[in-house]
C-alpha cells in the first residue's frame, strides 16, 4: 500500500490490529472501526463486557468506506 | 500582544518543558485556531459562535480557504475573539495540503486568511473532538497538545454520546490532557458560553503526549480507557444496557447497502440529482424573474430621468445590464450550495461520492469530483470553486480543467434557440437534441479528463477512502450560512469580473457611434410622416416603417462597431464552419459570456436583444446572408453551432476563476486552448460532413 494511503488510514483509525466490523463487502467496502480500547487490549477496563462502551456498533467507532484498490490491501483476521 | 510573542517562541520548542503556564491575557481580538477531525461539528460550532460575522478567504499565498469569524466576549467589555476555522484533518503529520496548512498556522508561519498580516502563532487552539468517537479524536488532540500553545478542548456532540450510553469523566480527561475540557453541543448551543470563557483562560497544557505514532496511539488508548465508561442508566432509557446487545445489521448498514449498491446506488443518486436540478431550475426561477423585473424597472427609471445620450446608454445598457446579468445567477448559486450543504449534513453525499467513484475512476477522476461537476451544470464558477474539496492535487486540476464542459445554465438560451431552429415543429426532437447537448458535454469532459490524466497530469489516481458520517437530520442553520457565504463570495469575486466584462462587451458593441444608413433615415422620415397623418392605416404602416428603420440602424451600428469589425476580421476563421460575418459577430460577442449569443443574433437580424420576443424567432430563422438568398441558419450551420457551444470555452469569468483555483494562468490558457480546439474541430467535422452528405442545406 502507498505509504501516504497507509498513513491516512491509520490517522482515520484503521491502524494495525484495529478491531473492525465489516459492514459491506464489495465496492465500496465499508468497515466500522472501533477506535477506543478493545477487548483484546489490556488497557480496556475489566468487568462486565457491557461496561466497555468501545465494543459495540455505534459505541466508539467510525465507518470508513474504501475503494477496491485499498480494500484489497487490508488484511482482516476473523 | 505579549501572549502571542511568548507562545510563538514556545511553539518552536515542541518538546519544551511541560506545564509552562501562559494565560491568554490579550483582551482584544484574541486569535483562536479551530482544529478538529472532519465530521466533529467543528464548522457548526464555528457558525454558532461567530454567526454571520464570518468571511471566507484564502490563506495568504495559497488556494486553501478558511473561514474567519469574530465573537464578542460578554464577560470582558470590548474583548473579542478572532476564530480561524481550519480545514478538518485526521492528523497534523500527514503529507496533505490541509495538514500542512494547519501545521503552518499553529507554527505561526502562515497569516490569517484574507489578511497579509497576522503572522505568528494563534493565541489559543480550540481542539474540537467528537465525544462519540473520542478514541480516534484523541490522536489529533495529542498532536495539538504537543505544539505547546494555550489549548482548550471542546468535547462536542456530548448529548449524542450520552444518548448512546457513553459516560466521559471530564475531570479525568482534563487532567490527562493537561488543559481545560468543555462539553458542548454545537447544534443546540449547550456549553458554548462556557467554552468562550474557557478560551480566555486557555493555558499551555501541562501534559505532553508522546511524539511517535505508536506512542501516541498507546497514549490515546490509555486515556480513553481511563475516562470513558458506560453511563449508568435504567432499562428503557437512552444508554440502558439494551443498546449493548450486538446488532449485526444496523439501520445505517441497511441504508448504506442501498445508497452504495451498484444499481440501487445509481438509481437513488439519479433521483436525488433530479430533485436537485428540479429545485435549481424551478424554485430559483422565481427570485431570478423578480431580480430581472426589479432591474428592468431600474432601467426604466434611469431612462425617464437621464437625458438621451452616452451617459444613459452607459447606465442602462452597461451598468444596469451588467449588474442584472450578474445578480440574476445569485439565487441559483445560493440554492445550490444550500442543497449541497443539506445533503452533506445528512451523510448522503459521502455515499454518493463512492457511487460516482466507480463511474469516474476509469476516466482518471475520483468520486470527489462529482459534486464540482454537478455544480457546474448550474454554473462553472461555483463548480470550480467546489474543487477545493478534492484532496489529490492532480485529481483537483483535472476536475477544474473539465468542469466547464458541463452544460451550465448560461448555455440554455443558446440550446433553446438552436434546437427550435433545427426542429421548429417537433418539441420531442427539440427535447432529444437538448438532452444530447448535455450528454455530449459530459462525454467531452470525461474524454478530456482521460487525456489529461494520461498526459500532463499523469499518475495513478489516489483510491478513495472516506469517512462515512452517521446519518442525521441536516442543520438548516448551517445550510443557510453556507448559502450566504458562497453567495457573498460569488458577488465579491466573480461578480466584479463579470461586471467588468459585461461593461467592456457593451462598449465594444455600442462604439464607435455611426450615422444611420440613408435607407434607415428615409424610412424613418417617411414613417414619421405617415404616423403624423393620423389616418389609422397609415399610422400602422408608419409604425412598421419606423420599426424597420430602427432595425436597420441597429444592424448598421453593430456592423460598424468595434465588435462588428472584430467579427468581420475573424470571419475567415469561422468560414470553414459555415458561419457568415453576422454569426461570427455573435460568436465573438459571446466569447466573454456565451449567453450573449442569442441576444446578439436577435440584435443583428431583428434589431432587438430579445431573442424570445414575438416574431423574433421567425426573423432569425428566415435571416439571410449578404447574397440575400442563402439562409444564415442552414441545418448544417445550426448543428455545427450547437456542437460548438456545447464544447467551447465562451466564458471569461470561468477562465479567471480557473487561473485562481488551479494556481496559474497557464491552466486557464490550457483550458481555453483545448476547449476551443475541440469545439472548432468538432463543429468543422459536423458542418463539412453534413455538407458533403448533402444534408446541410
Amino acid at each position: 500500500m502507498d505509504p501516504i494511503d497507509a498513513a491516512m488510514l491509520r490517522a482515520m483509525g484503521l491502524r494495525p490490529n484495529a478491531t473492525i466490523r465489516v459492514c459491506r463487502l464489495g465496492e465500496p467496502c465499508i468497515v466500522e472501526v472501533f477506535t477506543g480500547a478493545t477487548k483484546a487490549d489490556p488497557s480496556c477496563p475489566e468487568g462486565d463486557p457491557r461496561d466497555r462502551p468501545c465494543d459495540r456498533p455505534g459505541g466508539c467507532s467510525c465507518r470508513i468506506g474504501l475503494a477496491r484498490p485499498l480494500a484489497e490491501r487490508v488484511m482482516v483476521m476473523v | 500582544m505579549t501572549a502571542r510573542s511568548a507562545t510563538t517562541k514556545e511553539a518552536s520548542d515542541v518538546d519544551g518543558a511541560p506545564g509552562m503556564s501562559h494565560e491568554v491575557r490579550d483582551k482584544h481580538a484574541t486569535r483562536v485556531a479551530l482544529l478538529g477531525n472532519p465530521n466533529t461539528g467543528k464548522t457548526t460550532l464555528f457558525n454558532r459562535i461567530s454567526g454571520l460575522r464570518a468571511k471566507t478567504s484564502n490563506f495568504p499565498g495559497t488556494t486553501q480557504e478558511a473561514r474567519v469569524g469574530h465573537a464578542a466576549l460578554s464577560s470582558s467589555e470590548g474583548a473579542t475573539l478572532e476564530l480561524i476555522d481550519l480545514p478538518g484533518i485526521y492528523s497534523l503529520e500527514l503529507e496533505l495540503s490541509e495538514s500542512e496548512i494547519c501545521r503552518r498556522v499553529l507554527a505561526g508561519t502562515l497569516g490569517t486568511p484574507g489578511s497579509a498580516s497576522g503572522r505568528g502563532a494563534p493565541d489559543a487552539v480550540l481542539v474540537v473532538v467528537d465525544a462519540t468517537n473520542l478514541g480516534r479524536n484523541l490522536m489529533l488532540a495529542g498532536e495539538a497538545l504537543r505544539r505547546r500553545l494555550p489549548t482548550v478542548v471542546a468535547l462536542n456532540m456530548i448529548d449524542l454520546s450520552r444518548q448512546r450510553g457513553l459516560h466521559i469523566d471530564l475531570e479525568a480527561l482534563a487532567s490527562r490532557l493537561g488543559c481545560e475540557v468543555v462539553p458542548t453541543s454545537a447544534r443546540s448551543g449547550d456549553g458554548v458560553p462556557a467554552l468562550l470563557e474557557a478560551i480566555t483562560r486557555a493555558r499551555v497544557p501541562n501534559q505532553t503526549p508522546p511524539g511517535t505514532i505508536d506512542g501516541l496511539e498507546a497514549w490515546a488508548d490509555e486515556t480513553y480507557a481511563a475516562v470513558a465508561s458506560a453511563a449508568p442508566a435504567r432499562s428503557g432509557e437512552p444508554g440502558a444496557p439494551a443498546v449493548f446487545v450486538e446488532r449485526h445489521t444496523t439501520l445505517t448498514d441497511r441504508l448504506d447497502r442501498v445508497f452504495t449498491h451498484p444499481v440501487g446506488g445509481v438509481l437513488s443518486f439519479m433521483a436525488v440529482m433530479f430533485g436537485v436540478f428540479y429545485m435549481l431550475f424551478s424554485i430559483a426561477a422565481i427570485p431570478m424573474d423578480l431580480i430581472e423585473l426589479v432591474f428592468a424597472h431600474v432601467g426604466d427609471a434611469i431612462t425617464a430621468v437621464v437625458p438621451d445620450g452616452i451617459l444613459r446608454e452607459f447606465l442602462v445598457g452597461g451598468v444596469v445590464g451588467a449588474i442584472s446579468g450578474t445578480v440574476v445567477f445569485l439565487p441559483q448559486i445560493c440554492l445550490l450550495f444550500f442543497i449541497i450543504s443539506l445533503l452533506e449534513d445528512t451523510g448522503y453525499l459521502a455515499r454518493a461520492a463512492f457511487v460516482m467513484d466507480r463511474v469516474l475512476r476509469p476516466f482518471g477522476l475520483s468520486g470527489h469530483a462529482f459534486v464540482p461537476l454537478l455544480s457546474s451544470h448550474a454554473c462553472a464558477l461555483p463548480g470550480i470553486m467546489a474543487c477545493r474539496a478534492i484532496p489529490e492535487k492532480k485529481d483537483r486540476l483535472a476536475t477544474i480543467l473539465v468542469a466547464p464542459f458541463m452544460s451550465c445554465s448560461a448555455r440554455i438560451p443558446v440550446y433553446v434557440l438552436l434546437t427550435v431552429l433545427l426542429f421548429p415543429e417537433s418539441p420531442l426532437l427539440q427535447s432529444a437534441a437538448f438532452m444530447a447537448c448535455y450528454l455530449l458535454g459530459i462525454f467531452a469532459g470525461l474524454f478530456s479528463a482521460l487525456i489529461a490524466r494520461r498526459t500532463i497530469l499523469k499518475g495513478q489516481g489516489r483510491p478513495m477512502m472516506l469517512e462515512l458520517p452517521t446519518y442525521k437530520l441536516p442543520s438548516i442553520r448551517t445550510a443557510l450560512y453556507a448559502a450566504y457565504d458562497r453567495g457573498l463570495m460569488f458577488m465579491k469575486k466573480a461578480g466584479t469580473v463579470i461586471l467588468a466584462i459585461c461593461i467592456l462587451l457593451w462598449w465594444l458593441s455600442a462604439f464607435p457611434h455611426v450615422q444611420p444608413p440613408a435607407e434607415a433615415t428615409n424610412l424613418s422620415t417617411q414613417g414619421q410622416a405617415l404616423v403624423e397623418s393620423g389616418v389609422p392605416d397609415d399610422v400602422a404602416r408608419g409604425e412598421s416603417m419606423i420599426a424597420e428603420s430602427e432595425e436597420l440602424t441597429a444592424r448598421h451600428a453593430l456592423k460598424h462597431s468595434f465588435a462588428g469589425r472584430i467579427g468581420r476580421t475573424v470571419q475567415p476563421v469561422f468560414e470553414p464552419l459555415g458561419y457568415d460575418w453576422q454569426l461570427s459577430v455573435a460568436v465573438m460577442t459571446s466569447f466573454a459570456a456565451r449567453e450573449v449569443f442569442a441576444g446578439s443574433m436577435a440584435t443583428i437580424v431583428a434589431g432587438t436583444d430579445d431573442a424570445e420576443g414575438e416574431g423574433v424567432m421567425q426573423r432569425i430563422a428566415e435571416a439571410r446572408r449578404d447574397d440575400g438568398v442563402t439562409l444564415i441558419f442552414l441545418p448544417a450551420v445550426s448543428w455545427s453551432l450547437l456542437v460548438y457551444y456545447v464544447l467551447a470555452m465562451q466564458c471569461l469569468p470561468t477562465l479567471a476563476v480557473t487561473a485562481k483555483e488551479a494556481g496559474g494562468v497557464k491552466w486557464a490558457m490550457l483550458q481555453l486552448g483545448w476547449m476551443s480546439l475541440l469545439a472548432y474541430a468538432s463543429a468543422l467535422v459536423v458542418f463539412q460532413t453534413m455538407t458533403a452528405m448533402g444534408t446541410g442545406a
